[in-house]
């Protein structure tokens, strides 16, 4: 009988050998922001999932091919499907990792990416906020007697987003540059964060750029990501600067909100105790 | 940009000007239940002034109008004292935040201040002295605080109030950063022109004024924040759902009334996530019907049938073609110079452009008591709106998912939501009073892209499919399965109206 997930191998082969990076070298990447983004202050901003995202949209997502003779639009009738759709029926407990062009490294048995988190731009440069979300059934024209504007499935809504605002964020990877060059200028890759269909987290553009100093993992002593706690070998976090990280339990492997144990693999890649970088907004880098 | 320090020296200058201003309010003109709630009619009151306003002078007599204050004085009284009426009024500054060069008026014996530690100068000089521009962020920043300050009488040790905002001017230089090799992802973009007022409401309410909607953003060319006014994409995305969504019922032959009001709810509002709506009931088939029948829903989506759905269209805020935005609309716009085909440098832009408050003003709305009526509650009702001028530029975008990933179907419906909108071409609120008349172009995916295909296609796929679409939206049919021009078979899996008010009527008008 076929699975789900023997559905899902010719594309997830394809992406393997197209999206897994060649070439690693450290990179910089500034993600110039056109509006703020959604963030809640504590659990950082990370492209990963962004990159995985499009990707899926990419191989999993329908072929096109040459677009045909009547141009990009000529042959397609068929409504595509988003890369959401292809996990909807996704069975509980499996875990699909999705290849992006950014090398990991294996701690505590746990596959981590070369990836740093989106670090906003420095002291002054950035300020938290809110965005109202606001939503309203337009109940005068569902031809119904009664409504419930406070309760119900006619509820109106009014809902707050905690927001940062930034020109760019700087994300640290060792990857593939021109596998991210191509993803980079994907539509997929058009909005970060929470309700980017709405105007949030719009990406002007990346500038791709050497990162001399390779800041992935670890920058002066700091983690630059979310790690596995471990007390042995480079990672030991016992070494790390103080003041600069907490431990906590969290995701180690995007797409971070999906909690099962165990990957296609059979790897670990739930959440556990790990140590996750402190982002001090208004203050100085270096402030403690 | 005005810089930390200034923003600090406009706030403390204006609290002392504002509390000395208070001493000249003709509390008589200004009458007990005024006089009562005047804390939260001037906090209220500060930044419509400071928006309505072009300098700190003029803020000033926004104030003296509203608050019947004789700043000017009376003409003059002999008399001997300084807190009588009939001087021009004046403020008590402390000497360690004095203004350079703003002229002092002389001490007479017996003044109440010491003259030692405290300056007293004339409103208008202090005035003139004060940064507009810093001002503008000070009154943001805490209209309330400057209220408090101003209407409660000195206390010893108040000047510590200002000392964080002296402290914070201490920021890191700041290198001027500009993007300049930008892997840009493809938008399809055009420039608004606001033929009318623009009205986009702001998240408070300042008492009787509405705000133009604004958020703080970062200029990266001098790391200052700026109060910019935007136009959310939430809301133009609502207002092209709406505008969608109605031409299809017309295209269909429907009311909004006619089709179970669930329905009618995740077609105009996205639906509301009831129980239920979880993974755990994904319905595959029945997503991926639905983008194949209605193309719009492909765009928008939201959660119907307990489904919860991801458009392939992000709309992005619109932003206003000001100063502050500079930076980000030069990659985008690359502005030539007047009759040139050369690219205007970025000091160019920048210089040339308008700050973002000089392209607002309030729009008074008055309704009239009329007494004369019967049935009248005799209230006169004024409020003002902030809007945008007219002639004011945005520039706003969408991207659809990708066009490798859109059928051209949805392009199509996307073509023809534009036309739609360009032959409204009302956005914002109160339309209904005039607000919100803008003019474009097509939206453009810009250079060596292809642009969104006609409409044709759409049309004709609505027409020739009007049954099918219109019996799932009616609820009827359940489960008999149609043929669906360019999707296949489609099995009508509806379960029909679950809430409450009328049932489907079937045939439409």
């Amino acid at each position: 009988m076929t699975t789900w997930l023997d559905a899902q191998r010719p594309w997830l082969e394809r992406a393997r050998a197209r999206w897994t990076p060649r070439t690693v070298e450290p990179l910089h990447l500034r993600i110039w922001l056109a509006s703020p983004v959604a963030y809640d202050g504590r659990d950082p901003l990370t492209i990963e999932g962004a990159l995985q995202y499009v990707v899926v949209k990419r191989e999993a997502c329908r072929e096109t091919g040459d677009h045909g003779a009547g141009g990009l639009w000529g042959d397609l009738r068929q409504p595509g499907i988003t890369p959401d759709d292809v996990f909807a029926d996704c069975p509980r407990g499996y875990r699909v990792d999705v290849p992006t062009p950014i090398a990991d490294v294996t701690i505590a048995g746990r596959l981590i990416a070369c990836a740093s988190i989106g670090w906003p731009a420095p002291y002054p440069a950035h300020a938290e906020g809110i965005r109202w979300r606001r939503k309203r059934a337009d109940v005068d024209a569902y031809g119904i007697t009664k409504a419930n504007v406070s309760g119900g499935w006619t509820k109106a809504l009014n809902i707050p987003v905690q927001t940062l605002a930034t020109p760019w964020l700087d994300v640290y990877v060792r990857g593939d540059r021109m596998l991210l060059a191509e993803l980079v200028q994907d539509t997929a890759f058009g909005g970060l964060g929470r309700d980017s269909t709405r105007g949030l987290g719009t990406i002007l553009g990346v500038e791709i750029g050497s990162d001399h100093d390779d800041r992935s993992l670890l920058h002066r002593g700091a983690p630059q990501r979310v790690l596995p706690l471990v007390e042995d070998g480079p990672f030991d976090a016992r070494r790390f600067a103080p003041g600069t990280w907490e431990a906590r339990e969290a995701p180690t492997r995007a797409p971070y909100w999906v909690q099962t144990d165990i990957s296609e693999y059979r790897e670990p890649v739930g959440i556990t105790r790990c140590a996750a970088p402190i982002v001090r907004l208004g203050m100085p880098i270096g402030a403690p | 940009m005005p810089t930390t320090s200034q923003i600090a020296n406009a706030e403390v200058c204006f609290s002392y000007l504002l509390r000395g201003l208070k001493h000249r309010i003709d509390w008589d003109k200004l009458g007990a239940e005024r006089r009562r709630a005047l804390p939260t009619e001037l906090a209220d009151f500060l930044i419509p002034a400071a928006i309505a306003a072009r300098s700190t002078v003029e803020m000033v007599k926004l104030l003296c109008q509203r608050f019947e204050i004789r700043a000017a004085g009376e003409g003059w009284e002999e008399d001997d004292g300084y807190a009588r009426r009939g001087r021009p009024a004046y403020a008590l500054v402390p000497r360690q935040f004095m203004p350079p060069g703003v002229v002092e008026l002389e001490a007479e014996a017996g003044a109440p201040w010491n003259p030692k530690e405290t300056a007293c100068v004339r409103w208008d000089h202090l005035a003139k002295s004060i940064d507009f521009a810093a001002l503008r962020l000070a009154v943001y920043q805490n209209p309330q605080l400057l209220t408090t300050f101003a209407l409660n009488p000195p206390v010893e040790g108040e000047e510590a109030v200002f000392s964080p905002w002296i402290e914070s001017a201490m920021a890191p230089a700041w290198t001027p950063t500009l993007p300049e090799r930008l892997l840009t992802p493809r938008a399809f973009r055009t420039v608004w022109t606001l033929v009318s007022n623009l009205a986009h409401g702001a998240d408070h309410k300042s008492g009787n004024v509405t705000m133009f909607r604004r958020e703080r953003r970062i200029d990266p060319t001098t790391g200052e924040q700026v109060l910019v006014p935007f136009m959310s994409g939430n809301a133009v995305r609502g207002l092209w759902r709406d505008m969608i969504f109605y031409r299809l019922l017309r295209l269909v032959g429907l009311r909004v009334e006619d089709i179970p009001p669930r329905i009618a709810h995740a077609l105009l509002a996205g639906g509301t996530i009831e129980a239920g709506a979880d993974s755990a009931s994904v319905d595959v088939a029945l997503r991926r019907r639905v983008r194949g029948l209605l193309p719009a829903w492909d765009l928008f989506a939201g959660v119907i049938e307990q489904q919860i759905m991801r458009g392939v269209l992000r709309v992005h805020d619109a932003q206003v073609v000001c100063r502050e935005n500079a930076w980000l609309l030069y990659p985008t716009l690359r502005p030539k110079r007047q009759g040139s085909a050369d690219v205007m440098s970025f000091e160019e832009f920048h210089a040339a452009l308008p700050v973002a408050d000089n392209l607002t003003q309030l729009r008074l709305l008055t309704r009239h008591a009329h007494r004369d009526l019967e049935d009248s509650d005799g209230i006169q009702m004024i409020t003002d709106t902030e809007v945008l001028l007219p002639g004011t530029t945005i520039l706003h975008s969408f991207q659809l998912l990708d066009p490798s990933n859109v059928s051209s179907l949805a392009a199509s419906c996307m073509s023809d939501l534009i036309l739609e909108f360009r032959d409204i071409a009302h956005t914002g609120a109160g339309n209904a009073r005039g607000y919100g008349q803008i003019a474009f172009d097509h939206y453009l995916p810009g250079e060596g892209h292809d642009a969104l295909p006609p409409t044709d296609e759409y049309l004709a796929y609505v027409r020739e499919n009007r049954d099918a679409i219109r019996a799932f939206l009616l609820g009827e049919k359940n489960g008999e399965v149609m043929k669906v021009d360019g999707v296949g078979e489609v099995k009508i899996t509806r379960s029909g109206a679950k809430g409450r008010g009328k049932k489907a009527t079937g045939e439409a008008t």
